[in-house]
């Protein structure tokens, strides 16, 4: 019963990181809803998700910097979309390493744990670590600009681990609908 | 279930004192900057809650309120992910408005960070870094640009 509800927060705590991370901070309400928390304006399509990476990564303000022809300007451009840029991986790693946490917990008290499942969590989630830590040097050489592929595909290995823990979630119990809402939110959002 | 249907209720109320806002106020007001200061002193500086005579006599106090957040929060995000260039000329033409005072305001702008106060409250995260990062690399841009100016 302690090992469920550990689950259930793990997937409560995993879909308000992702609303945090991903889309508590891009995009317009739609007109025609009244949420009442300011996440619930995100839709749930990944357009957000989109905008931020778009915004932060993408090459539109950068050309129109460029085109400008000031040597300070874009400096200061670079040095501010890189701090950006910086605190969008470090806060992508620290709501994995949450979710982890959370699920060791679950796990260290859970009587039916899977050697295969838990070694696919590990493996997803050095992975995003590991693509994270390269995001983040590759933004501290070059700067974030045109790093949109590169950011979804790291953005792909934060899936793989939701879906990983995903699937220790006991799907079956109580909160079906709650947990497939969530994943196929996280799964479409870039 | 009579509580479903009061925040029915309210939700239409919301919807309907947004558009009556919209309608008669905000669309009258060209830019989403300016829109967002607008909907910004609206709101109290101590208790952070909105307030706007016209939409409470229409409405309610609370659903005018919420209609005002919304619309806040909506308008905030629209200009934090705008592109830069088009934050450019939001906050060029903001500060061409004041007469005569474009430099001062310019500097102003530069030095007391005013516009840290349009941020909604219930915001947080990256919209607001991305905002405040984009104001500021805005007025760099304005600043260069008045200074190369014959």
């Amino acid at each position: 019963m302690t090992a469920i509800l550990l689950y259930l927060a793990a997937g409560l705590l995993l879909i308000t990181g992702l609303l945090r991370l991903f889309l508590g901070d891009a995009n317009n309400a739609d007109a025609n809803t009244e949420p009442q928390s300011p996440h619930a304006f995100w839709p749930p399509d990944g357009s957000a998700a989109m905008r931020v990476a778009r915004q932060l990564f993408g090459t539109e303000d950068w050309e129109y910097v460029q085109r400008l022809d000031s040597e300070t300007l874009k400096r200061v451009f670079l040095k501010e979309r890189t701090a950006l840029a910086l605190i969008w991986v470090a806060a992508a790693r620290s709501e994995a390493r949450a979710l982890m946490r959370v699920h060791r917990t679950a796990a260290s008290t859970s009587p039916h744990l899977n050697l295969r499942t838990e070694l696919k969590i590990i493996y997803a989630y050095v992975g995003f670590l590991f693509y994270c830590a390269l995001l983040e040097i590759v933004i501290r050489m070059r700067g974030p600009v045109a790093l949109q592929s590169f950011v979804a595909f790291t953005d792909d290995c934060s899936i793989r681990l939701y879906e990983a823990v995903g699937q220790v979630f006991p799907l079956g119990e109580h909160r079906d609908g709650e947990w497939e809402k969530g994943a196929s939110g996280r799964g479409g959002r870039t | 279930m009579e509580r479903d249907g009061e925040m029915h209720s309210d939700t239409n109320a919301i919807r309907t004192a947004r558009q009556d806002l919209r309608h008669r106020t905000l669309d009258k007001i060209v830019t989403p900057l300016e829109r967002l200061i607008y909907l910004a002193s609206l709101r109290d500086y101590r208790s952070g809650r909105y307030s706007h005579d016209g939409l409470a006599q229409r409405f309610s106090e609370p659903v005018a309120a919420a209609a005002l957040r919304f619309e806040h929060v909506e308008t905030f995000r629209s200009v934090a992910f705008a592109s830069l260039q088009s934050i450019v000329e939001q906050v060029g033409d903001f500060l061409r408005g004041t007469d005569g005072v474009w430099a001062e305001g310019l500097k102003t702008w530069q030095s007391l960070e005013p516009y840290r106060v349009v941020v909604p409250v219930v915001e947080d995260g990256m919209a607001i870094r991305i905002f405040l990062s984009n104001i500021k690399v805005a007025l760099a841009i304005l600043a260069t640009e008045q200074r190369s100016a014959p």
